[in-house]
């Protein structure tokens, strides 16, 4: 086995990242259909945010009603068109999170979003999630979201590219209200926010 | 004490080594669990940094090991066995990385002590922590273990030292004591000292059953001495018989002489013609009324006057013969007198150390077996030195010399020489011993009979019983001198030397 730093596996991602933002960019900028996108393989990016997703999992802790059973899976739904693809649900395949498994759902407007535990608001989603924010700010829903503004809404966790990398801010405010504990050791890798 | 030194210290530094061999890997066993517990803290800290595979929070988690010196290389390793991140001790080249991940747990490898541990977090493995320790602090605390050992041993040593002085204060000196009275007492011959006994411990039983022998040996001392004095008391009596036999022995010989002169002169008294004066005068009574008619006429009476002419001179000569007779016998009755005053002037009590000549005290001797002398035709020749007035015990030399000059006399009488010869002789010997010598030309000594003729018991004489040369030479050694006897065998005479110091000295024995 050979031990590659892992700066360098993190360079070839950030660069495949930035190329994609660009491209992502210059889609929109055309007015490309975005379900044309689920087709083609999976973007790193989303690769590390699937992979992201699965470990917020692990550093949050839900209210023990959040549950039926102590057995009861981890829902993670997915809102809008999904970018992860197949990747999201081979990087939860098997994952336990202490006895409880990982159940991806792909969800639509309308159904009821409180039986996730973990909800997804893709990018696309962004114009129209204000509303379903505000409902679920007090149930314990794990929002995360990947624009700026839907952080400020009430989402608690937002994924935002800085220097060509995926990062993610936390809303306390937002956590404390959804009755969410979020591990100490999640917030230092994370910006901090406060307010909605 | 070096003995006990080495001893003491040898048993501590030996229990130091188990000490300081438990301690080291008592040690170990602690730096083990440190450096897993340390791994268990880093491995939960860095957990959100493996699962995000957060670089530089990963570095950051890894950093806080600086505190730590004696981490000398950290790593952190994702799921997927891919190195997030690595934390090397500053000043220090960096260590290889282990080639394959193990399980958790530690190993001592070289001088490095290295640790896994798995990054789990609710169940799910999400890294491994590689963590790996130098052994500087074992060896720190090698060092200086060693270092207390090294000090704890001389410090005992040391320590030892001062006590076994002290100790040896306490058992070797009384053992030292002991010595030294050993040595006076052989030395000096005093029975009567004592080793001093200072603790009621074996030595002091030591002490206690030495000084019990000298007592035991002083006694018998006492006893032997108290025997010595019974003997040599004996002995005394013994030549003071002698001296008494040889007196009386002269006695009798003079009283023989006395015995003679009276029969003599009774015999004389008795023819004496005493009774024919008393027949003359008888006839001229009866011739009273005519005596000068039977003076001149009666034929008897004619003889008368020559008769008593006759009688008278022959009266007067036995008067001269008897009055010599009687002076002869006055004589020898002084003589008895004499034998008997000097008999007294030696029979007092004996040890009394007087100042007198040597040729009185032989004259004396001879003076006592003169008569026996003189009887067996002994011809006496005195040889005698100029030497100074002696300070003896003349009781015990004349008892000496009465027994020699006897012996002399018999020892004549055996060999029966043509001329018995009986010779004295006074003479200085060096260092201030004078000494008087028998010399006779008699029988003589075979050569066997030389050694033991001293011996108790030893005798030639039909009627001897041995003591006298015994006695002799016993005395002679209690007044601090000697008697010897030298001859050149049978019929070759003897020569007996009394030896003796001028002056009394210590006695050669009690």
């Amino acid at each position: 086995m050979s031990l590659q730093p892992y700066s360098a596996y993190r360079q070839a991602v950030t660069k495949t990242v930035r190329r994609i933002v660009i491209a992502t960019l210059c889609w929109m900028a055309v007015g490309g259909e975005p379900n044309a996108y689920g087709s083609s393989p999976t973007s790193p990016e989303y690769l590390i945010k699937a992979a992201y997703i699965y470990n917020f999992a692990m550093f949050v802790e839900w209210p023990v009603d959040a549950f039926p059973q102590e057995s009861s899976p981890i829902v993670i739904g997915i809102i809008g068109t999904d970018p992860f693809g197949p990747a999201i649900d081979q990087t939860v395949r098997d994952k336990r999170i202490d006895k409880r498994p990982l159940l991806i759902k792909r969800l639509q407007w309308g159904q009821d979003f409180r039986e996730c535990h973990v909800l997804f608001i893709s990018s696309s989603e962004t114009g129209r999630s204000g509303d379903v924010l505000h409902q679920l700010r007090n149930f314990p829903i794990l929002v995360v979201a990947e624009s700026e503004g839907l952080s400020k809404q009430g989402a608690i966790i937002n994924f935002f590219v800085e220097d060509n990398r995926v990062h993610y801010e936390i809303n306390l405010d937002a956590a404390r209200r959804a009755h969410l504990r979020i591990s100490s050791k999640l917030l230092n890798l994370a910006k901090v926010t406060k307010g909605s | 004490m070096l003995i006990t030194m080495l001893t003491s210290s040898l048993a501590l530094f030996v229990a130091s080594l188990g000490f300081l061999a438990y301690d080291l890997i008592a040690f170990r066993g602690l730096m083990s669990h440190d450096l897993m517990t340390q791994a268990e803290v880093i491995a939960a800290n860095s957990a959100a940094a493996v699962a995000f595979r957060d670089e530089a929070s990963a570095k950051e988690t890894l950093s806080a090991l600086r505190a730590r010196r004696e981490i000398v290389t950290a790593a952190l390793f994702t799921s997927d066995r891919q190195l997030l991140a690595r934390y090397d001790r500053e000043n220090a080249a960096p260590n290889s990385l282990p080639d394959r991940l193990e399980a958790s747990g530690y190993h001592f490898e070289k001088n490095y002590l290295k640790a896994f541990h798995g990054i789990v977090l609710r169940g799910q493995r999400l890294g491994t922590l590689y963590i790996e320790s130098d052994m500087q602090q074992w060896y720190a605390r090698l060092r200086r273990y060693a270092a207390i050992v090294g000090i704890l041993t001389l410090g005992s040593a040391f320590f030892a030292f001062l006590l076994s002085s002290r100790l040896q204060s306490v058992i070797s000196e009384p053992i030292l004591g002991l010595e030294k009275t050993i040595r006076m007492v052989s030395a000096e011959k005093n029975f009567s000292l004592r080793a001093v006994k200072s603790n009621h411990d074996e030595i002091g039983i030591l002490i206690d059953g030495f000084n019990a022998m000298l007592s035991e040996i002083q006694q018998r001392d006492t006893d032997l001495d108290a025997a010595h004095k019974q003997v040599v008391e004996s002995s005394r009596q013994a030549g003071m018989a002698e001296v008494a036999t040889a007196v009386l022995h002269n006695v009798g010989n003079v009283l023989t002489s006395v015995n003679v002169s009276a029969s003599f002169v009774t015999d004389a008294i008795r023819k004496s013609k005493l009774p024919g004066l008393a027949k003359a005068v008888a006839l001229m009574s009866e011739q009273s009324s005519n005596l000068g008619h039977f003076l001149t006429v009666d034929p008897k009476g004619k003889r008368l006057p020559y008769y008593l002419e006759e009688l008278a001179e022959h009266l007067s000569n036995e008067q001269v013969v008897m009055l010599k007779e009687l002076s002869s016998l006055s004589k020898n009755i002084e003589h008895i007198k004499d034998i008997v005053a000097m008999q007294q002037s030696y029979a007092r009590v004996s040890g009394v150390v007087e100042s007198i000549s040597a040729v009185e005290l032989v004259d004396d001797a001879l003076r006592m077996n003169a008569e026996a002398l003189t009887r067996h035709g002994v011809q006496i020749i005195r040889e005698f030195g100029e030497i100074p007035k002696v300070s003896v015990d003349k009781h015990k030399v004349l008892q000496i010399l009465v027994n020699l000059v006897s012996n002399a006399k018999y020892a004549l009488d055996e060999g029966n020489p043509p001329v018995k010869q009986l010779a004295l002789r006074i003479g200085m010997n060096e260092n201030s011993h004078f000494k008087i010598a028998v010399v006779d030309n008699g029988v003589g000594i075979p050569k066997e009979n030389l050694a033991r003729i001293f011996a108790h018991g030893f005798t030639t004489k039909k009627r001897g019983h041995g003591f006298g040369l015994h006695s002799g030479a016993l005395a002679a050694k209690e007044m601090g001198g000697t008697l010897r006897v030298h001859s050149e065998g049978p019929g070759k005479g003897a020569i007996f030397t009394l030896e003796l110091p001028l002056m009394p000295g210590k006695p050669f024995n009690g």
